[in-house]
């Protein structure tokens, strides 16, 4: 069942076209990436998933209910990308506050207990917001969007300005998320640490949808690069630029030689062969960049 | 228990330290102006209690218009409003809020109401802070303060809920359109001041104010004659010295023919009924109140 659903989703801000008729579904307890450059349009989506903005055209719904209806709003959890909180609050008056005005089933403050123990915040719980750290404000954003325990958590870019340690923080709390079946919608930029586990995706620029599916779409309709070590790098790369499984290749700039593929399997199978014809010894392959590599060669072409 | 939360929220927003240090520090300074100001010139000494009482019910009612739930208290309303919805909704702090399933309508409604009760709050303090100096000051009997000052509390609070609540219904209506924290601020003074020009202006007697018929866009004028009839509905009622001092401040009543034979009831001035006004500004709190309502429920955050 489709926890998302948007049909021809649109928003104008005048002249200017933020969103222009996206289409995409996310399914129940999957987690879905939302990948776009800045100014793409991804906050302005998911602000109409929320509710939060009205769309210009289209619509959406959440768990079928049309989103920004109170149900819709009972299903969801939403990070928003530079939280703001009431920085004279404790992280335990503000999850209260956030709790009651929610409309948190049962104990308030089990629940504040809870978030706050499980996103390691239980030692601040009675500082004020203002001294919180960029990651503890982080933390905490994800605290208030779980606070009703929602079906869908919608985070926008809920690792942004963060350290390593805080970053992992993060990827750990989504990984234990998606363990518990939640359905999470999250954009970020950092991809790489969010591709082990994301299952679709869906990429856009300008305010229009580029691709959206399973991840594994991705890898098929992007160039490959690997970075090949030999015992003569310009060698191979003569070689390798004129064999029909390879689009290109480059000097790599730590050493060794970039090769483009659109076809890993048989690039896969050339290479020995190719290599062994010349009589030139290969050190090592490992594939070059990762997924937001890929999707920023997706947005160039598709006309950024 | 929603709304309640947002009300309790809102009275804890509004009570800081420093915003009610910077309204009762110049109104008790004003205020303690006036009643030494008033004793003097308004109060006749060794006057009978009747007199007394009428003299300090014209001296509370002038001192509950221009501070105690006058002008002051409606432009810190405006403050509130700024520094509730447009400071929520500026900062950013409204779009976590409002991604809960909480409704709009909740949301500002306790908004709306914590407002307007705080505002109350501190308007009741202003008229006993005011009654308390008046008492200090005045060589009155203390039989003169039942009907001349605890007398007038009744109506003037009545109009004191009557005027927050207007001034609150159009700060949060500027809060929602203008999601800013200053032009809200400086849009919701607009009833004061002019209230404030118009008082000087009716004290000048200036004839353009006729001419011009700026009666119709005379805000003290049209709070002038709700308080008039709010203390004559609510209230005790007032005596012949107050109505000559309303006739001079605003207009309400036509002048008496001299000033040595005051008759004990003025008439009301014939250019725009004490009902109307009342209407009129009734129907500005509803549809400001409504146009606010409809917009906070449909607005962008």
């Amino acid at each position: 069942m489709a926890m998302i659903e948007t049909r021809n989703l649109t928003k104008h801000y005048g002249d200017e076209q933020a969103v222009q008729g996206i289409d995409l579904t996310v399914e129940e307890g999957s987690i879905h990436g939302f990948v776009g450059p800045n100014g793409a349009g991804k906050s302005t989506t998911m602000g109409m998933l929320v509710g939060n903005i009205t769309p210009t055209v289209g619509e959406a719904t959440i768990g079928g209910e049309p989103a920004g209806t109170h149900a819709a709003r009972e299903r969801i959890g939403f990070a928003p990308q530079d939280p703001v909180f009431y920085d004279s609050m404790t992280a335990d008056q503000y999850l209260k506050y956030i709790g009651t005005v929610a409309g948190v089933e049962g104990s308030v403050a089990e629940r504040v207990d809870e978030l706050l123990e499980w996103l390691s915040l239980a030692d601040a719980t009675n500082q004020p917001i203002g001294g919180y750290s960029g990651g503890m404000k982080r933390r905490l954003n994800l605290a208030q969007a779980m606070i009703n325990d929602p079906d869908l958590l919608i985070l926008d870019e809920p690792t942004a300005e963060l350290d390593p340690q805080g970053r992992s923080a993060i990827i750990d709390a989504l990984q234990r998320l998606t363990e518990e079946g939640k359905t999470v919608f999250v954009s970020s930029h950092i991809l790489a640490e969010l591709e082990q586990f994301i299952e679709t995706v869906t990429v856009i620029n300008d305010g229009q949808l580029l691709m959206t599916g399973p991840l594994e779409e991705v890898w098929e309709s992007v160039e490959t690069a690997y970075i090949v070590e030999s015992t003569d790098d310009d060698r191979l790369g003569e070689l390798l630029a004129t064999h029909e499984a390879v689009s290109r290749t480059e000097p790599a700039d730590d050493g060794g030689l970039t090769v483009w593929t659109d076809d890993p399997e048989a690039f896969a199978t050339a290479l020995p062969a190719v290599a062994g014809d010349a009589g030139l010894g290969l050190y090592s392959i490992e594939r070059a960049g990762g997924l937001e590599e890929a999707f920023l060669e997706m947005i160039d072409e598709g006309g950024a | 228990m929603r709304i309640t939360t947002i009300y309790a929220k809102t009275i804890a927003d509004l009570a800081r330290p420093k915003l009610l240090v910077g309204y009762f520090v110049p109104l008790v300074t004003f205020a303690l102006f006036f009643a030494v100001g008033t004793s003097n010139n308004m109060l006749t000494e060794g006057a009978p209690l009747f007199q007394q009482e009428a003299e300090l019910y014209t001296v509370s009612l002038f001192m509950a218009y221009t501070l105690g739930v006058g002008m002051p208290l409606q432009a810190v309303c405006s403050v509130f409003c700024a520094l509730t919805i447009a400071s929520e909704s500026q900062r950013g702090t409204l779009r976590i809020l409002l991604s809960k399933p909480i409704k709009r309508w909740q949301l500002y409604l306790g908004t709306f109401a914590g407002i307007v009760s705080y505002g109350l709050l501190m308007g009741i303090v202003g008229l006993l802070v005011s009654a308390v100096l008046l008492y200090s000051f005045a060589d009155v009997e203390a039989a003169a303060l039942g009907a001349g000052v605890f007398g007038s509390m009744v109506g003037s609070l009545a109009y004191g809920l009557f005027s927050i609540t207007l001034v609150t219904a159009i700060g949060l209506a500027l809060a929602v359109y203008t999601k800013d924290r200053l032009r809200t601020a400086v849009g919701g003074f607009v009833i004061p001041v002019l209230t404030f020009v118009f008082i000087t202006v009716n004290l000048f007697d200036l004839d353009l104010y006729d001419d011009f018929a700026l009666y119709l866009i005379d805000p003290n004028r049209h709070l002038a004659n709700v308080l008039v009839f709010l203390h004559e509905t609510v209230g005790a009622g007032l005596p012949a010295e107050t109505q000559v001092f309303m006739a001079t401040f605003a207009g309400v009543y036509e002048q008496p023919d001299s000033p040595m034979h005051v008759p004990e009831t003025l008439a009301y001035s014939s250019d725009f009924p004490l009902v109307l006004s009342v209407v009129l500004l009734t129907a500005v709190t509803l549809v400001a109140f409504v146009v606010g309502l409809r917009e906070f429920s449909r607005m962008d955050v």
